[in-house]
């Protein structure tokens, strides 16, 4: 990466192709990023292991029905309630969209549900130059306590 | 980037994890945002740490004004997804859980593709 590296979206400015927008990445970001699609395609694999779970994950994520559904997600992703509103309104296609409000209790619950829903002043405890490292140091904290055969029936 | 890497155009390996972490903390903003707007008064990272393991962190205040913090980690294994949270035994998720991961891992990489590095879906 150069001093005049450019960051964010005007880095990719202009870019039209994938391969041209991984020309414009440096070693971090492409190494990052096959880890990223790695760790996808991995925990799909994983979770396709169960057949009950395979037969909703693998039509869900066809790509002909990535490609319908993967504009809509795109425009709505910034804005969560216009993307309630069109989870609301396309049944047929709930799976391959995010998660409903309901269902983020089972992800992590005591999270959304208890949130109040007026402002509240409260900065975050954490200083944003290290919270990755806290959470990730929190994350390996919790692995290292439990144990990895501590596993629950 | 550190001066001195600046000045001689070394990449050091310091300058690769502060580039590292940089690029976990856009993608962790992304992943929040796939589950629906975070209140005002709270914060939802959801990333990829490594190869094997996905983080979820959220903070909230309560009515009472008390702050609160969970971690959920979800590491993945040949034979499953194990989960790990603040205060509760490994676990393996369950079939709905899975499917609702799963979703929310596709739909990060997606997003984080087309809104990080450039690349649409």
């Amino acid at each position: 990466m150069s001093l005049f590296s450019l960051t964010g979206r005007e880095k990719f400015h202009g870019i039209q192709t994938p391969e041209e927008a991984l020309n414009r990445l440096d070693e971090v970001e492409i190494n990052r990023r096959a880890t990223m699609i790695g760790a996808v395609e991995y925990m799909l694999d994983v979770a396709c292991l169960n057949p009950e779970v395979a037969k909703v994950i693998r039509p869900a994520f066809s790509p002909e029905h990535m490609n319908q559904v993967a504009p809509v997600v795109a425009a709505n992703v910034v804005t969560g309630q216009a993307m309630q509103a069109t989870v609301q309104h396309t049944p047929e296609q709930p799976v391959a969209t995010q998660p409903q409000p309901e269902q983020i209790e089972h992800v992590a619950p005591q999270t959304v549900e208890e949130a109040p829903s007026a402002p509240v002043e409260q900065p975050s405890a954490q200083p944003e130059m290290d919270w990755v490292d806290a959470i990730a140091a929190r994350a390996q904290e919790i692995h290292d306590n439990r144990g990895k055969f501590d596993v629950a029936a | 980037m550190s001066l001195l890497s600046l000045i001689t155009g070394a990449h050091t390996k310091r300058d690769e994890e502060n580039e590292l972490r940089e690029i976990i903390r856009k993608e962790a903003k992304i992943g929040g945002r796939l589950f629906g707007p975070v209140p005002s008064n709270g914060r939802r990272e959801f990333f990829c740490l490594n190869q094997d393991t996905w983080v979820w962190h959220e903070e909230w205040t309560d009515m009472q004004g008390l702050h609160h913090s969970i971690t959920t980690r979800y590491d993945v294994r040949p034979n499953g997804i194990l989960k790990a949270q603040d205060n509760q035994p490994y676990q393996y998720v369950g079939r709905d859980e899975a499917i609702r991961l799963c979703q929310a891992v596709s739909m990060y990489r997606r997003q984080v593709d087309a809104e990080l590095y450039g690349i649409a879906a």
